[in-house]
């Protein structure tokens, strides 16, 4: 097949093979040997030993050796390239079932040791555990080392062969690195050598193109031919000139790693090493990730701040976003919490991680016998309503009009609500039928505040027991929790017990994780976990105080605030006595309108007492400053802080810390600025010179030698302004020339024309022609005249 | 090695180094890693060195740089091949992956030029060759020539300029065609006693000489006017044009094309001249000197050198609009002389009267 002819220049044809005749080719595969060797084995091994696993070095070491060797060795020669792919395919799939009972427990040896170290590191006792088949943990974590590093080694391997795309290589690899260093277990010195070794050659080898190993490939040949055309003659590849590089790389790495460990050995930076705020931050995500994999990252449903109607265990990290869910008007009247109920749990169905409407299954209307009137607080707000009508001190009325935004389908109401349609939906979960369950209507509640500290009369025992149901499988949890909480005493002080363990030794996060599969989410909550937020206690606290024999049921909804009123409410002009008749804890009042989000979504526990009936109690620990502010902002202003240990220092040198803290901080933000600067500036310039080059592509030999030559007068511009043998007013000459023909006689004039003998006509017909002719100008004139320039 | 260096910054290949630089430093500042803190260390040592090998090797290796020939193809003939050998030899064990000529190969007659880069690396303590076969299907002067050469350091952020002077040549000749359209004209013949013209007076022979008649002598040469006043038959001895040098002039036209054929077609002609034991002297305007450059040929090896010193300077500096006046100036003794001239679309050696 006749190949198209590469003109060098005119007249001068270049014939034949230009490249080199010599090839070294096994010298440049034993450098591409070596580049994959070092990426697998420092990124797996350094993993391996950073946790301390037990695994035999050399095996793995020769494993990775040989595999790196064999995938270099496949670009000898095009038939072995695909006979070599088909004999290790059929190895991989031999060995792999072969040994497949020592790679997977090999494998989940691995998992466990990882996960070992997770569980120490996060202080959790959460711990993922995988059954190992094979005894010797050793010999079967050597065995799934080797295979692995066979398929890491195919895999790095078919990433660098054609093209080194370093990039994806590191990103993969360094994965294996990252997973011990999070966990502050860093890799032994060899390893890191080897790993930098092999990323730096892969970016060195891509930089300077060594891509294709055969000089006499297809691909090879029809790429540097392309290169031809675009008047560029890459040379064919030199082993010695890999093996020199490769020497000089490792020279620098191994110098490098020594004085570092010499200046500032491993093990003293690991013992003055701090945490930072960013790792402090991301620590209950990690321990998800770490935990619970990839799924760790992902809620398993839709929710509104973490709830949805008893659903639990879904949630790995709540994320909100603070747009409002139900727009409230009504007149302040307390302190206290707010609450507004949608929904109720009754029943706690353990394993399956949800909450029960208790009468779900019953017809309100047939049901035999009814149920009783202690679900809801009929009597108390009978009772309310009574004191209120009869004009007695300490009762009142108010009025709240709920407006369902963007909230969930379902009904928001007020405690002690006259309304007992609302209260049977909520009772028999009967939103799809309510009224008060469609969405964006106003509804209007005529509820009776609970002012009194206590209620004249009582409303009398329960007498459903399964109020005080307690399933089997928590039993035994629960039981040792009490025993550990040390719970006792009356309703008043065992809910007061609870909650301060709750507040001492269980944390509150928004970033709990899932609960793995196959586990109840209560237990794993008390014995495992130990952290969570408001599902968590509210729902741990319902059965322990179930257990403890406190009638006691979950409830969500909404929680407003005084402080969120006060801040976050709008005043209206409507009239006070509209809305609220009777005394108020708050004084002077007005009709406010609150906008709840999602950041006010909230869990809590009704327990019920014989003298009030159902009321809240909050087992939710407080918010710390830290979890509230959750923003992807603020923790990048957290991110070079250190924890809060420097802190907590001796008071006496608190200013001294607080100066150099300061100082600290200046420097980075000033480390950070000029990175950032010198990152942009590049940045900008690399943009418009893609740009540039977009514009250049797209346009046809007219336009790119308009383009070629506004970019030359530029360059020349620029340069006059220190070039001393220009002089800074030819740029004013040159721009201020009234056509080509003065530009490029100007230009002719200072021998700036790459070809000082050629005459400048020709390139200002071309540029004439190019400018002003409607036709594109000839290849042979705009190579003649791009020579020029 | 005094030899001037230069530094250029790659700003794609920086932004790339800083990046990572920046998500190493963010990742130590973050996760506190002392794998980080050794990376760091890597990267913020490795720019400089990998910096100082280059600058070094280009210190060491751009003497050496050269690009050659082989000897028996300094003159090619016209669509024949020749190999151009770039040598770089390095005698330092620095190394680097990508040296790069940006060479000029052009046509110094026609001053056409075109710019090219070869990229090379440089194997520590070693040689690195490249070898380009090229067909030349224009006649003239072909270059490559390399004035600057750099290396790309081994992250690639840096390019180290140096000067070096670096060329190689070679004349491109035509093939000498003696086919029926190089016939020679029969003015040339004529002039040249080769052919007799049947009518008298008519050709272009001098007579040096006048002796007795020896049989065999032409019947048209005897000095009847002498042989009468001495009784004896007298000749007259011709010395023919073809015996001693003709001036042959090339008027050679400015455009491209034009000029090549005529050179192509004049040699052949002078080819032909030269199988008939005819010398020529080759006449050739010459801009830059303001006169005419003479070119004794007796051979096609004198013809082949002469071709290759007008091939010297670019075809501009070889025609004017006054070459025959010029020829009256600068030879005015000059009766006639051979002109090789184009008319038309076809290549004629004419003589031409010198007045």
């Amino acid at each position: 097949m006749a190949e198209k002819t590469i003109l060098l220049s005119e007249g001068i044809e270049l014939s034949g093979s230009f490249c080199e005749a010599r090839e070294r080719r096994w010298t440049d595969l034993l450098v591409r040997a070596f580049m994959l060797f070092a990426i697998v084995a420092g990124s797996l091994g350094g993993m391996l030993s950073a946790f301390g696993i037990s695994y035999d070095k050399w095996i793995f070491f020769a494993a990775c050796l040989l595999s790196a060797l064999y995938c270099a060795s496949l670009y000898f020669a095009v038939w072995w390239e695909n006979l070599g792919y088909i004999l290790i395919f059929i190895f991989v799939m031999n060995a792999g079932f072969g040994l497949q009972t020592y790679i997977s427990s090999g494998f989940y040896g691995i998992l466990n040791d990882i996960s070992t170290a997770a569980t120490a590191f996060f202080g959790s006792s959460a711990q993922v555990s995988y059954a190992e088949q094979v005894e010797n943990h050793a010999l079967a974590i050597s065995v799934a080392m080797c295979f692995f590093a066979l398929i890491g080694s195919i895999f790095a391997n078919g990433l660098t062969a054609r093209k080194v795309r370093y990039l994806p290589v590191t990103i993969f690899s360094s994965f294996f690195l990252l997973v011990p260093i999070y966990l502050e277990k860093e890799p032994p010195a060899s390893y890191v050598l080897l790993y930098a070794a092999g990323i730096t050659t892969a970016y060195i080898l891509h930089r300077h193109r060594y891509h294709a190993p055969r000089t006499r490939s297809k691909s090879y040949q029809k790429s540097i031919r392309r290169a031809a055309k675009k008047h560029c003659f890459p040379g064919s590849f030199s082993g010695r000139a890999a093996l020199g590089t490769l020497f000089i790389v490792i020279s620098i790495c191994s110098t490098t790693t020594a004085i570092t460990e010499l200046v500032l050995p491993r093990t003293v930076y690991q013992t003055e090493r701090t945490r930072s705020a960013f790792k402090l931050r991301s620590m209950d995500y990690m321990e998800n990730l770490y935990l619970l994999g990839v799924t760790g990252l992902f809620n398993f449903y839709q929710t509104t701040g973490g709830l949805k109607d008893g659903q639990l265990g879904g949630v790995n990290s709540v994320r909100l976003d603070y747009e409002t869910d139900l727009t409230i008007e009504f007149v302040p009247y307390t302190y206290d919490r707010i609450y507004l109920k949608s929904f109720t749990g009754g029943m706690y169905v353990p394993y399956e991680n949800r909450w029960e409407i208790l009468y779900a299954h019953e017809d309100p209307l047939r049901s035999m016998p009814p149920p009783p009137l202690e679900i809801w607080n009929f009597e108390t707000t009978q009772l309310l309503a009574k004191g209120y009508h009869a004009g007695l001190p300490g009762y009142a009325r108010g009025i709240m009009k709920v407006r369902n935004v963007a909230a969930p389908v379902g009904i928001y109401v007020p405690y002690y609500t006259e309304d007992t349609l609302v209260e049977d939906t909520l009772m028999y979960g009967l939103y799809g039928t309510s009224p008060h369950s469609e969405e964006n209507r106003e509804q209007t509640y005529v509820f009776y505040p609970l002012l009194l500290d206590y209620l004249p009369t009582t409303t009398g025992p329960l007498t459903d027991d399964r109020w005080l149901f307690v399933p089997e499988q928590n039993q035994d949890v629960i039981a040792i929790f009490c025993q550990k909480a040390a719970l006792n005493g009356s309703t008043e002080e065992i809910t007061s017990q609870l909650r301060d363990y709750f507040q001492q030794n269980f944390p509150y996060t928004l970033s709990p994780g899932a609960t793995p599969r196959k586990k109840d989410f209560v237990n794993y909550f008390l014995a495992e976990k130990q952290k969570g937020y408001c599902a968590h206690f509210a729902s741990a606290a319902v059965l322990i105080l179930r257990h403890m024999g406190i009638p006691a049921r979950y409830v969500e909804g909404y929680a407003i605030d005084a402080i969120d009123v006060a801040t976050d409410a709008t005043l209206t002009d409507k009239n006070v006595t509209d809305y609220y008749d009777g005394p108020s804890l708050l004084e002077p009042n007005a009709v406010v309108s609150y906008d709840a989000s999602d950041g006010n979504a909230h869990a809590w526990v009704e327990v019920y007492d014989e003298s009030t009936g159902w009321y809240p109690v909050e087992f939710t620990p407080f918010q710390t400053e830290e979890e509230s502010q959750n923003s992807i902002w603020d923790m990048f202003l957290k991110l070079f802080q250190t924890d809060g240990s420097e802190s907590a220092a001796d008071p006496q040198t608190q200013g001294a810390t607080s100066i150099a803290s300061a100082l600290r901080s200046s420097a980075y933000g000033f480390a950070l600025c000029l990175a950032l600067l010198l990152t942009l500036v590049p940045a900008v310039f690399l943009t418009r010179k893609v740009l540039w080059h977009c514009r250049y592509r797209r346009a046809d030999r007219s336009g790119k030698l308009l383009m070629q030559y506004r970019q030359t007068i530029r360059r020349i511009c620029r340069k006059s302004s220190w070039d001393r043998k220009l002089g800074a007013a030819f740029a004013t000459q040159l721009t201020h020339a009234r056509n080509f023909e003065e530009q490029v006689l100007l230009l002719s004039h200072k021998k700036l024309l790459t070809s000082e003998k050629a005459s400048p006509d020709l390139l200002i017909k071309a540029l004439n022609e190019a400018a002003f002719s409607q036709t594109e100008i000839s290849r042979q004139t705009y190579d003649e005249a791009r020579g020029l320039l | 090695m005094n030899r001037k260096k230069r530094v250029c910054l790659s700003p794609l290949h920086l932004t790339l180094f800083l990046i990572v630089y920046l998500v190493d430093i963010l990742l130590l500042l973050a996760l506190r890693g002392y794998f980080f803190l050794v990376l760091a260390v890597l990267l913020t040592v490795f720019m400089p060195l990998s910096f100082c090998v280059s600058w070094r090797l280009a210190g060491y290796v751009t003497g050496s740089i050269a690009c050659a020939l082989p000897p028996e193809q300094r003159t090619i003939r016209q669509n024949e091949q020749v190999t151009v050998l770039f040598t770089i030899t390095n005698k330092s064990w620095l190394c680097a992956l990508s040296g790069t000529w940006p060479f000029l190969a052009g046509n110094s007659f026609y001053q056409t030029v075109n710019q090219q880069k070869l990229v090379l690396s440089i194997p520590p303590h070693g040689k690195k060759q490249f070898q380009m076969t090229v067909t030349v299907t224009n006649l003239g002067r072909i270059y490559f020539a390399c004035q600057t050469f750099f290396i790309t350091d081994l992250l690639g952020i840096f390019k180290i300029h140096t000067d070096c002077a670096m060329e190689c040549s070679f004349y491109v000749l035509p093939k000498a065609n003696t086919a029926a359209n190089t016939r020679l004209p029969e003015t040339y013949l004529s002039m040249t006693g080769l052919s007799e013209s049947p009518r008298k007076g008519s050709d272009y022979t001098e007579v040096s000489d006048v002796r007795a008649y020896r049989p065999g002598d032409r019947p048209r040469d005897i000095h009847w006017k002498l042989s009468a006043r001495q009784n004896e038959l007298m000749v007259k001895e011709r010395t023919s044009l073809s015996d001693s040098e003709q001036i042959l002039l090339l008027l050679l036209p400015p455009e491209k094309e034009k000029a090549e054929k005529l050179l192509r077609e004049g040699y052949s002609k002078i080819v032909s001249m030269l199988q008939h034991r005819t010398a020529v002297r080759l006449l050739v305007w010459d801009d830059t000197a303001f006169t005419f450059k003479a070119h004794s040929c007796t051979s096609t090896d004198e013809l082949d050198a002469a071709y290759c010193e007008i091939f010297q300077a670019a075809l501009c500096t070889h025609n004017s609009g006054l070459i025959q006046q010029y020829m009256k100036n600068c030879f005015p003794q000059l009766e006639a002389y051979l002109c090789l001239t184009q008319k038309q679309d076809t290549v004629e050696l004419e003589i031409c009267t010198n007045g």
